[in-house]
């Protein structure tokens, strides 16, 4: 595998596929500046920047991730640019002087995360245009009480995005045959595999033909399975190198997303087809897991608190399977079958995802519940698409996240709904409803009692949002950019 | 002071805002921290093996598999340590490794060194340990309900208070209470222990208290602290979790763990034992389960 390290070409003769770039970086390059605080895509102390040639051809789209849980195959194609990239003959990049000049700095561990973040959006990389300082670094963690100061030196960066033709031309040069690696681990004594297809054809026939392989898009999830999780994986087929399943085609009806679409670059489209779609999404990780996990992984993992999948079941959304040459649409809802077993059979992969555009007069409420704003867990997420005409409740298309084994509609709450009028009293039967609809967990993350509460009150808040908008039912400002 | 150095006079440095002065070193990435110091050749890399109970005695350990698992080196149990098995400040009452009873979930029990710490870490997963669980206190009702107390009680007191209460015109009651927490410093913690002349020890480490870290490591070794070099370069972060500032307790509930000390304590004894530099790198989850943490509080008036 090859790509560009500060544009000069790298090549790993037999890289471990789940090897991460961050212990490639800190032990066999001695980069060690990108550093290792939680190993599991959360601190951001890892930050490094990945590069594509963007759809011109021209340039280079650049995006932040998290080195620790980024396979090496993850990388092949690619340009890479770390900490150590940015000051040039000594000189310190503006990132970096502004974070000196305001004390962004105390211990320091989580700086050099810091700086690469910050320094995404002074380029102008994906998920930073128009964005909140704030939510740009939304995925780095500093324990020194030292954000003031650091979104001060992010407000202070003006954007000027790089001249990148000829890395483009490089990236451009090193485009080769398609991955395929074998790998010798003594540690396990297994044989590991490895292919990164270029086709969603391609990819239907890998996977025929290796149906044990396990998927990886981000490895936002699958990461953590080697870094905390100890697994061994022995066939891999990374999805970040087919083109055609990362698509976004917007029409009247709706939006096709492909399944290789990540959170960073469905989010203008979502925010398009509803503002809280765009909030949901904002909610999802931080950044550089944005950059990195996509639509389709989201689903296809099959989480019973995965994010999107109560929001899309909620706005009606359809899910295309594909298996060899053959493919299958179905509601979303009908993908989760129970914990752990999806309607997915083996060889077959989630292809793409069609989101309905919300009628003009539908009610939809989205909220995620969880004890950090940034880069949580969701302990309850509740999606909610009402129409209400002449104060009855036309429709009602109700899903949570976080209160069953998977992501599930409340019948039983919409059934309370359909038909009734809209009002306090059919919103508290709706509400008693969900005790019949859920019997949920008590975990870590939220009692029982605790989720059913909540979920019932996320179905009173939006009455008390419809009923009196202005009461104030949230103390956080929607953030709703510009992408609108 | 100003008036002493006229330097520092001339540099404006009282009432003037100035980098801090490792803030260069660490937006570029530069600055060292123990992970980064290049690995000596030989490195043994270390892992813990933990208790998966929170209360248990231990009835028998196999660590066959462990012993036999890729790339390990060898096994290290409370048995092997050649002084005192302590790593408490003061009330020598925390062992490094558990013997016989584990009183916190993680809690170690046993060390491996191996040639990466992938297989280290991967190896102490493989140990048969049977334990005799015993009931576990999680909370503060449990442990004031059971008499087990993380210290002896202390009185402070001025005057008559009782009295002065009685005779008080209000008198308010309440309780606050506040849950555990975890200091998170980004660093984990860490230590990379060399081997010197006659038996000495080196340790670079992640410590707030590179003395006391000195001397718990010479009494864990049966070795002079002369012979025990403690470098802390810097840290990051620490927030009082990598001091060793509370006395430890034989109250088998998770709320009072500590063992800030462990990183460079059980580096220093592979180093010690095999006589081969030993790193020591604790990983996250690791590290919020086994070392110090601030447990929770509940005061009543």
């Amino acid at each position: 595998m090859r790509f560009l390290l500060d544009g000069e070409t790298i090549a790993i003769d037999n890289a471990d596929p789940t090897g991460t770039l961050l212990d490639w970086l800190r032990y066999r390059q001695r980069r060690t500046g990108s550093k290792e605080g939680c190993a599991e895509g959360d601190c951001g102390a890892c930050t490094v920047l990945l590069g594509d040639v963007s759809g011109d051809g021209e340039g280079v789209v650049w995006r932040a991730v998290n080195a620790c849980i980024l396979f090496l195959p993850m990388l092949h194609g690619r340009a890479l640019m770390t900490v150590e990239s940015l000051a040039k003959d000594g000189a310190l990049a503006p990132v970096q002087r502004e974070l000196v000049e305001r004390h962004g700095s105390q211990c320091g561990f989580c700086t050099p995360g810091f700086v690469m973040s910050l320094h995404a959006k002074a380029i102008g990389a994906v998920g930073t245009v128009d964005v909140l300082v704030e939510d740009v670094l939304s995925g780095n963690l500093c324990r020194c009480t030292g954000y003031g100061p650091i979104i001060d030196a992010g407000r202070a960066l003006t954007v000027e995005p790089r001249d990148d033709r000829v890395l483009a031309a490089r990236l451009r040069a090193l485009r080769e045959a398609p991955l395929a690696i074998r790998y010798d681990d003594p540690l396990t004594g297994t044989t590991r595999q490895a292919f990164a297809p270029r086709t969603t054809d391609e990819l239907a026939e890998l996977y025929i033909a290796h149906p044990e392989a396990r998927l990886v898009a981000g490895a936002t999830d699958v990461g953590l399975w080697v870094t905390k999780q100890m697994r061994v994986i022995e066939t891999l087929i990374f999805l970040g190198d087919v083109a055609d399943l990362a698509g976004i085609e917007e029409s009247e009806a709706g939006v096709t997303f492909g399944a290789g679409v990540r959170y960073s670059e469905a989010h203008p489209a979502l925010t398009r087809l509803h503002p809280e779609l765009g909030e949901l999404i904002r909610r999802i990780g931080g950044t550089q897991v944005r950059n990195a996990g996509t639509i389709g992984g989201n689903i296809a993992n099959g989480s019973p608190i995965g994010d999107t999948p109560p929001a899309l079941i909620a706005l009606g959304a359809t899910v295309t399977l594909r298996r060899g040459g053959e493919r299958r649409t179905m509601p979303l809802e009908a993908y989760f079958i129970a914990y752990g077993r999806q309607d997915r059979a083996p060889g077959e992969f989630v292809e793409s995802l069609f989101v309905p555009r919300p009628a003009p007069d539908a009610v939809i409420a989205i909220t995620k519940l969880s004890r950090r704003f940034d880069s949580d867990i969701t302990a309850v997420l509740g999606a909610f698409a009402l129409t209400i005409r002449g104060g009855i409740v036309a429709e009602a298309r109700i899903a949570f996240g976080g209160m069953a084994g998977i992501p599930a509609r409340a019948k039983a709450c919409e059934a309370a709904l359909i038909g009734a009028a809209w009002n306090e009293a059919t919103v508290e039967a709706a509400v008693a409803a969900l005790a019949t609809d859920f019997a949920p967990l008590t975990d870590v993350r939220g009692s029982a009692d605790y989720r059913l509460r909540v979920a019932g009150n996320l179905l009173r808040r939006l009455w008390v949002r419809q009923h009196s908008p202005d009461e104030p039912v949230s103390v956080l400002d929607p953030v709703l950019a510009t992408h609108g | 002071m100003a008036e002493r150095d006229p330097a520092l006079v001339r540099t404006g440095v009282v009432h003037t805002s100035l980098p801090h002065d490792s803030a260069a070193l660490q937006v570029a990435g530069a600055a060292l921290y123990v992970d980064d110091a290049p690995e000596p050749p030989g490195l043994l890399h270390l892992a813990f093996g933990t208790s998966s109970e929170a209360h248990a005695g231990i009835v028998a350990m196999d660590l066959s598999a462990v012993r036999a698992a890729p790339g390990v080196v060898a096994v290290l149990t409370a048995d092997d340590i050649p002084g005192v098995n302590d790593v408490s400040p003061v009330a020598g009452d925390d062992p490094l490794l558990a013997k016989g009873e584990v009183l916190f979930h993680g809690q170690p029990i046993f060390l491996v060194a191996a040639t990466s710490t992938a297989a280290a870490r991967r190896a102490a997963r493989l140990a048969k340990i049977d334990y005799d669980v015993r009931p576990a206190l999680l909370d503060i009702d449990s442990g004031l309900a059971a008499g087990s107390l993380i210290e002896a009680s202390q009185t402070m007191a001025r005057g008559d208070a009782d009295a002065a209460l009685d005779a008080a015109s209000h008198r308010l009651t309440g309780t606050v209470a506040i849950g555990g927490q975890d200091h998170f410093y980004l660093e984990g913690q860490i230590a990379l222990a060399t081997p010197g002349e006659d038996g000495q020890i080196h340790l670079l480490c992640s410590s707030q208290h590179p003395s006391e870290v000195q001397h718990l490591v010479a009494h864990l070794l049966h070795l002079s602290s002369a012979d025990v070099t403690v470098e802390v370069r810097r840290m990051g972060g620490a927030f009082g979790a990598r001091k060793l500032k509370r006395r430890c307790s034989r109250a088998p509930a998770r709320w009072s763990r500590r063992r800030p000390a462990a990183p460079p304590n059980i580096a220093a004894t592979a180093t010690r034992t095999w006589r081969s530099p030993a790193s020591a790198t604790i990983s996250r989850p690791a590290t919020m389960s086994a070392s110090t943490a601030r447990g929770g509080s509940r005061a009543s008036a």
